[in-house]
């Protein structure tokens, strides 16, 4: 059998598998650095476009691995991810989550190769069921409160692709990926809706902004990574130029600004960021030419690596601190000097400085935003904009690492930590520099987008670009440090912050809770209730049907036995002449 | 979760070794006038990038920069306010404890 025949996906499932059994901790952390390697290698390998024969099941054919110029850069960013994840796990010694870390990173990959909605949905369900695993692992009652949440909403997308898919079969015989042109087709718009949870669309978002935070140190690190970025995949596979998503995108890119200025909780800060940085890739999506399926794309692949570092540095911070509360730290610098950097570097990448990976990705994005005549639209994502740089750009690493200082003093991170933040740290400039440096420049992200020829067009460091991005930017800093001076900046405060969930978290909850104390109540009544029904019923019937009802007494009833008697004979007769010719 | 501490005398000197590598690469953060330095240095870098193609664009980007981040941290006033809830507000523990198994 041809091993490049294999999604790379099913690879790190099982082995996945394997992990969650190896008792031994060096084996292990070798699987789980070693297996994503040759993953890559194989993906990378592999020929685009080619057909591996299908797997039929219940007269389905099911195509496990279909790679193109679309998966590929996305299925990439996965593995990378996961091996920088892996690299920053090493430091614990923990079965479960080693193996439902490869499992879930693997279920992204397979989901993202897979060539028809059933497979699919196969793996973007065993992307949910491994991933819960990370929060829950955390151990805490908050954990396992949002877990079950987080697993409800998972199991929903993945009910509604399912049942989206089937339609889609039903109506047209296909269960291909292929692209809809609108929202009123069979399925379009159950799976529209799948997809829009796991990318976390306005009020389909909490359980981002719930679960991330209150999973263990590398969880939040691993979730960051895969989810998401799934479904804006399978939003640029399956809704590519639908309109709706231009202005979700821009939504999405606006709201989590106002949430993340006020946020305590770092990492529920880096929470509302991701939800803000994913609204770019789903208004490029919206916006559907090539230029913003390439920006989406070179985005996604940018940002699954600055979001991994900035996620990394808050899990060291929690790690070595014991709490990521701007509100209780602060002065970090002094004792996680290293850390401190690697932060930085992912602050300037999200924020899209020149020279770092966020910028060479969301050019493209602006331009075709811009370049499609959405002016509006293209202001929102300018507001976006600063709106990032305040909450990750400056907020992440002010209140960790400057700001007040609340005087702990910790170790560096471990090195395990501290290496796999240089290797994303390296990325995000390795993949943003001019042409003029060799190999390490913008052209290696560019040459992976889906459509590598026709981004020779844009040139991001041209002056037009630079210009209006460090304008904004450089403003946007000076007004922090006016705010700041002027004592305008709000200061960090502890407590939580109220978010659409509170509809189902409290009305919700205590409509549920009064409705359950309700039923208890009044169910012994309605059993009561119904059970003098039924027998007051079945004695109305016997004293009417049965053989000592009213309906047999009298002599109408052996008048009736007896015409009943002739009516059947004569059918039978009757029956008898007709089959007799 | 548990937080490291400094007792050991090996950990003592890693962590001042550390607090070296700290005062080279942020040493100038504690200076006296840093704050002030890097406030005119903004202001005259400011005024060099708006100056740039200031007949084709007025700086508005510049402009647009400065606004759009007042505005979202000055929200941050009234919605703190109005949203800001104790951290047992849904009955539910938000605290961090998180269990990590060290190697």
């Amino acid at each position: 059998m041809n091993i490049l025949a294999i999604n790379p996906g099913l690879i790190l499932i099982g082995f996945g598998l394997i992990a969650l059994f190896v008792k031994h901790l060096r084996v292990r952390q070798i699987l789980t650095i070693v297996v994503p390697l040759i993953a890559i290698v194989l993906l990378t390998n592999s020929q685009s476009e080619q057909n591996f024969p299908p797997l039929t099941v219940f007269h389905l054919d099911l195509v496990l691995y279909k790679k193109d110029s679309l998966n590929f850069i996305f299925a990439l960013a996965f593995l990378i991810a996961a091996l920088i994840n892996a690299i920053y796990c090493l430091h614990t010694d923990d079965r479960i989550q080693d193996g439902m870390a490869l499992g879930y990173a693997g279920s992204a990959i397979a989901a993202c190769l897979s060539g028809d909605l059933i497979t699919m949905f196969i793996f973007w369900e065993l992307t949910a069921l491994t991933s819960v695993f990370l929060i829950l692992k955390s151990g805490t009652r908050a954990a396992y409160f949002a877990s079950m949440r987080y697993l409800g909403m998972q199991i929903l997308s993945g009910v509604l692709l399912l049942t989206g898919a089937i339609w889609r079969l039903q109506e047209t015989g296909s269960i291909g990926l292929d692209k809809f042109n609108d929202l009123s087709e069979p399925g379009a718009i159950l799976i529209f809706f799948a997809f829009g949870i796991k990318a976390a669309f306005p009020l389909l978002h909490n359980w981002l902004q719930d679960s991330y935070p209150k999973a263990t140190v590398t969880g939040a690190v691993i979730l960051s990574a895969f989810t998401t970025k799934l479904a804006v995949y399978a939003l640029a596979r399956m809704f590519e130029g639908e309109s709706s998503l231009i202005w979700i995108g821009a939504v999405m890119t606006v709201f989590p600004v106002f949430f993340a200025v006020i946020e305590n909780d770092l990492r529920k800060v880096l929470a509302y960021s991701l939800n803000n940085q994913v609204g770019f890739m789903v208004c490029a999506i919206g916006v559907g030419t090539e230029l913003a399926i390439n920006g989406a794309a070179g985005h996604a692949f940018v940002h699954i690596i600055y979001k991994s570092l900035l996620f990394m540095s808050m899990g060291a911070v929690l790690y070595r601190v014991g709490t990521v509360k701007a509100s209780e730290i602060g002065g970090l610098y002094k004792s996680m000097p290293l850390t401190a950097v690697f932060c930085l570097i992912g602050a300037a990448s999200i924020s899209a400085f020149p020279l770092f990976s966020g910028f060479v990705a969301k050019v493209l994005t602006m331009d075709a935003v811009y370049g499609g005549g959405f002016i509006l639209v293209y202001y929102m994502l300018l507001f976006a904009s600063a709106g990032v740089l305040e909450h990750s750009g400056i907020k992440i690493p002010y209140c960790a690492f400057f700001g007040h200082d609340r005087g702990k003093r910790v170790e560096e991170a471990p090195f395990n930590m501290l290496l796999a933040m240089g290797i994303a740290a390296f990325l995000c400039i390795a993949i943003a520099l001019p042409t003029f440096v060799p190999v390490f420049n913008y052209k290696t992200l560019y040459g992976i987008l889906p459509y590598p020829d026709y981004v020779n067009e844009v040139t991001p460091f041209a002056s037009e670009h630079m210009i209006k991005q460090l304008q904004l930017l450089v403003l946007a800093i000076l007004a922090f440090v006016l705010l700041k001076r002027f004592q305008l900046y709000p200061e960090e405060r502890p407590g939580i912050i109220l978010d659409a969930d509170w509809v189902y978290r409290k009305p919700g909850f205590d409509i549920a809770k009064w409705a359950g104390a309700a039923w208890m109540k009044a169910h012994p009544a309605l059993i009561a209730f119904a059970q003098r029904i039924s027998h007051s019923t079945y004695k109305r019937l016997e004293q009417t049907c049965s053989p000592i009802g009213v309906f047999a007494q009298g002599v109408l009833t052996g008048g009736m036995a007896l015409w009943t008697a002739a009516l059947l004979g004569v059918v039978l007769l009757l029956s008898f002449i007709v089959t007799s010719f | 979760m548990t937080e490291q501490t400094t007792s050991s005398p090996q950990e003592a000197k890693e962590i001042e070794s550390e607090n070296e590598i700290a005062t080279r690469l942020f040493g100038w953060v504690e200076g006296k006038y840093t704050s002030l330095i890097i406030l005119i240095v903004l202001v005259l870098l400011s005024l060099v990038l708006m100056g740039i193609e200031w007949d084709k664009s007025g700086g508005f980007y510049g402009f647009f920069g400065f606004t759009a981040f007042s505005v979202a941290v000055l929200s941050g006033w009234p919605l703190g306010s109005w949203l800001r809830r104790k951290s047992s507000y849904y009955d539910e523990e938000e605290d961090e404890t998180v269990e990590e198994n060290d190697s």
